[in-house]
């Protein structure tokens, strides 16, 4: 059971800090050049999970999740499965849940970025793709790793919201939380023990190293 | 053949630009700073995307707002040399340079990679990372960088505004030599005199975003009206050739309008077309020529204009010829030698107090 949850976890982890790195980069490179008066209003949307109480996010996941809906629905037709309960669903509650943990990071660092490096390309011949690949991600390289660890680590340290979407059915949504959770509610103390330190070294050196690429940072720009 | 006929909203008033540039001299814009010649730039580069009218260099046409067409910047083969370096921090100096090569222009002949580092003298810094090169040094890799793109115009925001005068001596000849070396036309901004002086040919003058004066830089230069800043010390400029060298001296011998004048000694071949810059303030004027004195150099003159510079001193504009030479006077000496316009006057400024570019 251990073993399971362990792996269900750091699988769930990557891949929604893959998805969140696809979705977050180029949201936060929109939101970072946006004028609009939208962008509040996004950038709210993007936050939400930061301040709502993961149960609020799952029920409404769990509603659009359901066949009745259209989300649902159309998902049923193009896999054969509900979202629910599923693995499937728990990747797009992740992405969801730990978004603002990847874009944040990004986006301030995107707003900070040189934009007189970006005219210089162009002047060079570089087009905005071209600009955006060779000029604007190897710039923001410590940004790109601390939102990929913001994102793995809280991912692992969601509880509330897989409760409320995947139950706890083991190998398919029984990540580490939840499995600490059933063990203590069946009095499995060691079990509840192992896991329970296991998750406190891992959050516990996931910080140290984000501080760490934090520092770096800060004194970088000092040097300067 | 650039034209322009270019508007661009801006916050104190309007660019409003209208104007053609023969692309065989290498041209100065000219004014006082937040005239607006950066915006001109910025739009001849195609980095202001609200900019409305027509540009049309040769026979491509970069914008005409009429047909809504706005080439992008990344597509006007241009090169844009910036006040500030703008290297690349994540490259290496070599870095930058292949950045620049890689995008370069299939069908411009690109330049060669050794001339173009050699020329600049950075070849000893391509393995270097940005942040440890000096000023001088990063202006210098950003020239390079540019001119590796093979761009097919080269503009230039006052390249050397944020330097030393130490690298500015040893990136001026550089920025010289570009427009011989690589026919590249060019176009810079600056608000020094020096400068303009020493690079262009013709100027642009703008002033609130409108253009003011279009002549030859002698001719603007040495219209001192024309170009009103009285931080600047005020320079008039001799086209001359070099007819001889007198090394046992150390003197190099040029000539303009018939008359010959003696500068420090150059490496430069006779026959060699140079630009002589000198000094208002060097200049003294003498009403006869018997007397003997240690300067070198006299000239005959006639006294064009006198203009009052400030409470104490006069400007005195003095045709040499077709040429234009300035000296600034005190009141008081022009009170005293009774000076006064058409009077035929000798100007005396000493070999040391010019340059030869």
């Amino acid at each position: 059971m251990l073993t399971t949850a362990i792996w269900l976890t750091i699988k769930l982890a990557l891949i929604t800090t893959v998805l969140l790195m696809l979705v977050g980069i180029p949201l936060a490179w929109k939101l970072a050049n946006m004028k609009s008066r939208c962008r509040p209003l996004i950038e709210a949307f993007v936050g939400l999970p930061l301040v709502l109480p993961p149960t609020v996010l799952g029920f409404y996941l769990l509603i659009a999740f359901s066949p009745e809906n259209t989300l649902g629905q159309w998902w049923v037709d193009l896999t054969g499965s509900t979202l629910a309960f599923s693995f499937s669903g728990l990747v797009v509650a992740s992405v969801l849940y730990s978004l603002p943990f990847v874009v944040q990071p990004l986006q301030r660092a995107f707003e900070q970025l040189d934009h007189g490096l970006l005219e210089a390309a162009s002047m060079l011949g570089a087009s905005r793709l071209d600009r955006f690949m060779n000029i604007v991600l190897p710039n923001s390289i410590r940004a790109l790793l601390l939102a990929g660890c913001m994102g793995f680590a809280h991912t692992v340290g969601e509880f509330g919201v897989v409760l409320m979407i995947g139950g706890n059915i083991p190998g398919e949504t029984q990540v580490l939380s939840i499995a600490l959770y059933d063990a203590v509610e069946t009095q499995q103390f060691d079990q509840a023990h192992t896991m329970a330190a296991g998750l406190l070294v891992f959050a516990l050196m996931m910080l140290v190293a984000l501080y760490s690429i934090d520092k770096r940072h800060v004194s970088g720009v000092r040097n300067h | 053949m650039l034209k322009l006929d270019i508007q661009l909203p801006r916050d104190r008033f309007d660019l409003a630009v209208n104007a053609s540039l023969e692309l065989d001299a290498v041209w100065g814009i000219m004014g006082p700073s937040g005239c607006g010649k950066t915006s001109l730039l910025r739009t001849l580069a195609g980095l202001e995307k609200h900019a409305k009218g027509r540009i049309q260099f040769n026979d491509q046409v970069w914008m005409d707002s009429e047909q809504g067409l706005f080439v992008a910047a990344e597509q006007r083969g241009i090169g844009y040399i910036f006040q500030e370096a703008r290297l690349f921090p994540h490259l290496s100096v070599l870095g930058n340079l292949q950045f620049s090569m890689k995008r370069a222009r299939s069908d411009r002949k690109g330049l060669a990679f050794d001339d173009v580092v050699n020329q600049l003298g950075i070849d000893h810094l391509l393995n270097r990372g940005i942040e440890k090169l000096s000023g001088g040094e990063k202006q210098r890799v950003a020239i390079a960088r540019t001119l590796l793109n093979a761009p097919q115009l080269l503009l230039m925001d006052e390249p050397l505004a944020s330097l030393d005068w130490e690298s500015k001596a040893t990136i001026l000849p550089c920025l010289r030599n570009i427009h011989r070396d690589f026919e590249i036309p060019v176009i810079m901004v600056s608000h020094s005199r020096e400068e303009v002086a020493r690079l262009t040919d013709q100027v642009l003058l703008l002033n609130q975003g409108v253009v003011t004066g279009k002549d030859k830089s002698q001719v603007l230069l040495n219209n001192a009206l024309a170009v009103d800043d009285q931080h600047e010390p005020l320079l008039s400029m001799l086209d001359t050739v070099v007819v001889g060298h007198d090394t046992g001296y150390g003197l190099t011998l040029i000539e303009a309008e018939g008359h010959q004048l003696q500068v420090h000694e150059t490496g430069l071949e006779l026959g060699a077309n140079v630009r002589m810059i000198i000094p208002a303030h060097e200049v003294s004027i003498v009403l006869d020529d018997f007397c003997d004195t240690s300067v070198l150099n006299r000239l005959p003159v006639v006294i064009e204009s006198i203009e009052q510079h400030d409470d104490w001193h006069q400007l005195i504009t003095l045709a040499f010829g077709n040429q234009t030479l300035m000296a600034m006077v005190t009141r008081k000496s022009v009170d005293r030698l009774k000076l006064k316009v058409g009077v035929d006057v000798f100007a005396h400024f000493k070999a040391s107090g010019l340059e030869v570019v």
